[in-house]
């Protein structure tokens, strides 16, 4: 695979090409440079449904679909050479042509510079440099203005910037940065070139053995370094190495060796190493091996600091100990990820590995160290398939990593099961050896360090990150080896799983955009009226200025500019509005955008309710779970949110409503009657406050033991009327003047006097006062006033069927009144 | 005088120690090409360390049994590996020995380690007969070996 190279271009043309009428260019040192297009071939940038057969092959050479590894977007390309170089009108044609292929992305023109050497120009970012450090807000300015993004500061560099071009920029990356560099207001532009070089993302001599860094085999299957390098190369990080020693003096390593080191056997530093033991040297170089420094090879984290912690591991009485002294003196001496490249080899160690020290130690990497934060504690998952080895697995905040060969699949000696996190390379790994050699090893071993670099990278660029959130991206971000199913499993909260591969294969460009990324998080829109708040979390220096940016024609500060959280109001609406954090820390800036909608408040209408039609007339009782529905809206229905009241309850029913069906869910384990009352209000679509309540519909709801609604019969042989008012159920006078009455049960009574239709208020107020006070209805007063409203007869507190002598009272018409609880109801009698 | 008896007895010395150096490397040239001989030990066979590991490659050369494997740890200089015979001969044609790779490793590295280590074999042949199969319990493989 041919390999591209962005870099940093200084050129230094030997010939100045000849100035004709066209209009490409590009700003070197404030000189406008032309540039001489080069119609022998095209650049083009493709997706993944890209097929050869899309493009016409009778004007193009046969071509291979390369895969892009050093942008920050991992595209696929093709270079089209034509068969003969066409006159610019065909150039042009084929050009507009290509644009409008469907799975072609972005068509690049090539170039040549007055050294012959051609360049394209399909990157998307350009470098600017400011005139002075607080020239930042002209950037950011400008940046708005041309729809771009500022990315970061240059490390060493304050005045360069880096200027990310989204994908649906309408000018190129070129084109944009001589608009830049035409406003005047900067000191100089880099268009980032991208060149027709054979080399790759790092000059280290034996980089194409490095599979897993960048696989050119098989490109899917590596963990996208080139384009992590372009934003961390794990400066300021600390990895400890807890194994058998690392020669420090290796000539691809020695400047990243700690001075910090800790030998677990003597208790004391530094660390001891033993020539013949390769293990740690192979581990060390495989996270931190020097970067283009011409020589072997290179680590994932070629700017992290390596501290050794050595230890034999080898079986021995007191190994325990020194292990666990070893992770002790890494986290409390500063050590941001621990990595572990040993374990009980598939359980026959488990007996002299296991300890609680051991465990209380890892625990207490995890929870303390990196002052709280958490130190990344990385373990190797075994060797001894399907085994997982101990202490990997014994708990689940350590970071198992498995091992997968460079085809993608299990490397076949690699634990997997419940407790494996991701996976990594670990088969076939060339590393550093003792000696200034280096050399290929197989492992797990080889898989750990390799997250062990990435964490680093990850914590390089925000080292605020708990350790918690360190493993949670590297879980997030890890590719999906297509080769292997995954599901969503319980206890795995960072996407689907595999048991052979866990979350999949690491990817460390992914992750540290993930790290680095700053969020506002917040509610997508902003009612007039009402109060938002805002929270910036990611990457926040400590002590870092925060500045908060908003439409100030729409929206103003309630409180919080200067902190992470900000509150908000508005009072204009519009759509699409940007609010916007900047965190400048030590010269350096990042920026976080948030689009979000004002809106007016609205208050909508107040809907009108009905009774259900298939409201039924009883409840059933006992033990089913069953729905019904009270009432439904039947106007002004838009965003209905349904309120109820339960005016009258058993406590050992069960009932469940739904507020925005307004479905009832009913377990009923008595024979007590329901008294419901619902209602029901429109809720705004967006801004603004619920409408009134409609009417309520209250009913009253009795029981019946089987599933059936249907009203209550009454006794067919009722000689009088049954009372309206009270639970008489009837009554009549004998010839021997004795006075029957039968009051009926008061539910049935309810039942029938109320079932089945909608209540007034003062209904419902009746049947609250007699449901409370049911016992009394066990008695009930007769008075018997005569014809001229003399009262002629009196009994108290009777019980509800009873027989009354009237003998005594004289023939002719009287009245009877039936009195409880305060309600009465009055009947003529004759008495003969 | 003295100085005559001296050389006659370094003399003397030195050709013992030709003769002895050329009789030892006539009569046990076969093992000193292998690096390890042959355990027979039934005991040993059945209950001897069987830490896992896998064999990628066996070939006799004249009386040495090659093998090369591999198993998990940090470089393998602590291994002590054995090839133990179960000190049974199955008659059958041609006869049949079962032997096993037996490693003893106190290494908790997750490295895979590769090694190839040879056996001198001289001492399992079998009297009456020139071949004897070889059956190799690890992976169930057999070899035969021809003397």
């Amino acid at each position: 695979m041919k390999n591209k190279l962005f870099t940093s271009i200084v050129l230094f043309f030997a010939g100045i090409i000849l100035v004709n009428a066209q209009s490409d260019y590009y700003y070197y040192q404030g000189e406008k440079i032309l540039l001489t297009l080069d119609r022998s071939q095209i650049f083009v940038i493709v997706n993944e449904n890209f097929q050869k057969s899309e493009i016409d092959n009778k004007y193009f050479e046969d071509f291979n679909i390369e895969e892009e590894k050093t942008t920050l977007k991992k595209d696929k390309f093709v270079t089209l050479k034509f068969k003969e170089v066409p006159i610019n009108q065909n150039f042009l044609s084929e050009i507009d042509k290509l644009k409008n292929t469907t799975n072609i992305k972005n068509v690049s023109k090539f170039f040549k510079r007055g050294d012959g050497l051609s360049i394209s120009h399909a990157s998307n970012f350009f470098f600017v440099k400011l005139k002075k450090i607080e020239d930042y807000q002209l950037l950011l300015d400008t940046s708005i203005k041309y729809n771009v993004k500022v990315f970061n500061q240059n490390e060493f560099m304050p005045l360069w910037y880096k200027i990310l071009v989204p994908e649906n920029a309408t000018e190129s990356s070129l084109k944009l940065s001589n608009m830049f560099f035409e406003t005047g207001i900067f000191a100089d532009v880099d268009p980032a070139f991208m060149f027709d070089f054979n080399n790759s993302c790092a000059n280290d001599l034996n980089f194409n053995l490095l599979w897993g860094l960048n696989n050119n085999s098989n490109p899917n299957i590596d963990i996208n370094i080139c384009q992590a390098w372009e934003l961390s190369t794990g400066v300021g990080v600390k990895v400890a190495v807890l194994d058998n020693g690392i020669d420090k003096t290796h000539n691809d390593l020695n400047d990243n060796i700690s001075i910090l080191s800790y030998d677990t056997k003597t208790g004391m530093s530094p660390s001891v190493f033993v020539s013949n033991l390769v293990h740690g040297t192979h581990i060390a170089g495989t996270i931190a091996a020097e970067r283009n420094n011409n020589l072997q090879v290179v680590g994932i984290a070629p700017n992290s600091s390596i501290m050794s912690i050595s230890n034999e591991l080898t079986i021995s009485p007191t190994i325990s100990e020194e292990l666990a002294n070893g992770i002790s003196w890494a986290w409390q001496n500063g050590a941001d990820i621990i990595n572990n490249s040993w374990g009980d080899q598939g359980g026959v160690f488990f007996g002299d590995l296991h300890s609680t020290l051991l465990e209380d130690a890892i625990l207490n990497a995890i929870n303390n160290g990196r002052n709280g934060l958490g130190t990344i504690v990385v373990f190797a998952a075994g060797n001894k398939a399907p085994a997982m080895d101990y202490p990997a697995t014994f708990h689940p905040d350590i970071l198992t990593v498995g091992s997968i060969m460079s085809d993608g699949s299990k490397s076949s000696f690699s634990g997997f099961g419940t407790q494996l996190d991701i996976v990594a390379p670990g088969s076939g790994i060339y590393s550093t050896l003792p000696n200034n050699t280096i050399g290929s090893l197989s492992g797990t071993s080889m898989a750990a360090p390799h997250v062990s670099g990435i964490a680093a990278l990850i914590l390089s660029v925000n080292p605020n990150l708990t350790g918690k959130e360190v493993r949670d991206i590297i879980e997030k971000t890890s590719q999906k080896i297509s080769s292997f199913s995954y599901t969503n499993v319980s206890g795995r909260p960072n996407g689907t799983w595999n048991s052979q591969v866990g979350y999949g294969l690491v990817d460390a460009f992914a992750a540290v955009v993930e790290a680095n990324k700053l969020v506002i998080e917040g509610s997508e829109q902003i009612c007039i009226g009402t109060p938002e708040t805002y929270t910036l979390t990611g990457n926040i220096p400590q002590g870092a200025v925060i500045n908060w940016e908003y439409p100030t024609n729409r929206m103003y500060i309630i409180s919080g500019q200067g902190t992470p959280t900000i509150s908000f109001g508005a009072f204009t609406p519009g759509t699409n509005q940007l609010i916007k954090a900047t965190v400048t820390s030590a010269g350096s800036s990042a920026v976080s955008e948030k689009t979000i909608n004002i809106l007016s408040s609205t208050t909508p209408a107040i809907p009108k309710t009905v009774l259900a039609p298939d409201n039924p007339f009883n409840l059933v009782c006992c033990g089913q779970t069953y729905t019904f529905r009270h009432s439904i809206c039947s106007q002004n229905c838009t965003n209905i949110e349904w309120g109820f009241n339960i005016m009258s309850q058993d406590p050992n029913d069960i009932y469940y409503f739904n507020t925005t069906t307004g479905d009832i869910t009913v377990q009923k384990n008595t024979y007590s009657p329901l008294v419901l009352s619902t209602r029901a209000r429109n809720l705004p679509a967006g801004c603004g406050s619920p409408s009134g309540w409609s009417n309520s519909i209250s009913r009253y709801y009795g029981v019946v033991s089987s599933a059936s609604s249907t009203q209550t019969v009454l006794s067919s042989n009722q000689e009088y009327e049954i009372s309206s008012d009270l639970p008489l159920k009837k009554y009549f006078i004998t010839n021997e003047n004795n006075l029957y009455i039968d009051f009926l049960n008061l539910y049935d009574w309810l039942s029938f006097r109320y079932g089945n239709k909608n209540l007034s208020d003062n209904e419902v107020q009746t049947i609250l006062k007699m449901l409370s006070n049911e016992a009394v209805f066990e008695s009930v007063d007769i008075e018997i006033y005569n014809f001229s409203g003399a009262k002629v007869f009196e009994k108290k507190n009777i019980k509800r069927t009873n027989v009354l002598n009237l003998s005594q009272l004289k023939s002719g018409i009287h009245f009877v009144k039936f009195s409880s609880t305060g309600m009465s109801f009055s009947k003529k009698i004759i008495v003969s | 005088m003295k100085n005559i008896i001296l050389i006659i007895k370094n003399m003397v010395f030195a050709f013992c120690c030709l003769y002895s150096l050329s009789a030892c490397s006539g009569d046990d040239s076969g093992s000193k090409a292998c690096d390890e001989n042959v355990l027979i030990d039934a005991v040993f066979f059945e209950n001897g360390p069987s830490m896992s590991l896998g064999i990628t490659k066996m070939e006799i050369n004249q009386d040495c049994l090659k093998i090369s494997f591999n198993s998990s740890g940090c470089n393998g200089d602590t291994w002590i590996v054995k090839l133990v015979d179960s000190g049974e001969v199955t008659q059958t044609t041609p006869p049949q020995r079962t032997l096993r790779l037996s490693l003893s490793s106190e290494e908790i590295c997750e490295a895979i380690v590769e090694k190839i280590i040879s056996f001198d074999l001289t001492s399992i042949q079998i009297q009456g007969s020139n071949q004897v199969l070889l059956k190799i319990s690890n992976n169930d493989s057999q070899i035969l070996y021809e003397y």
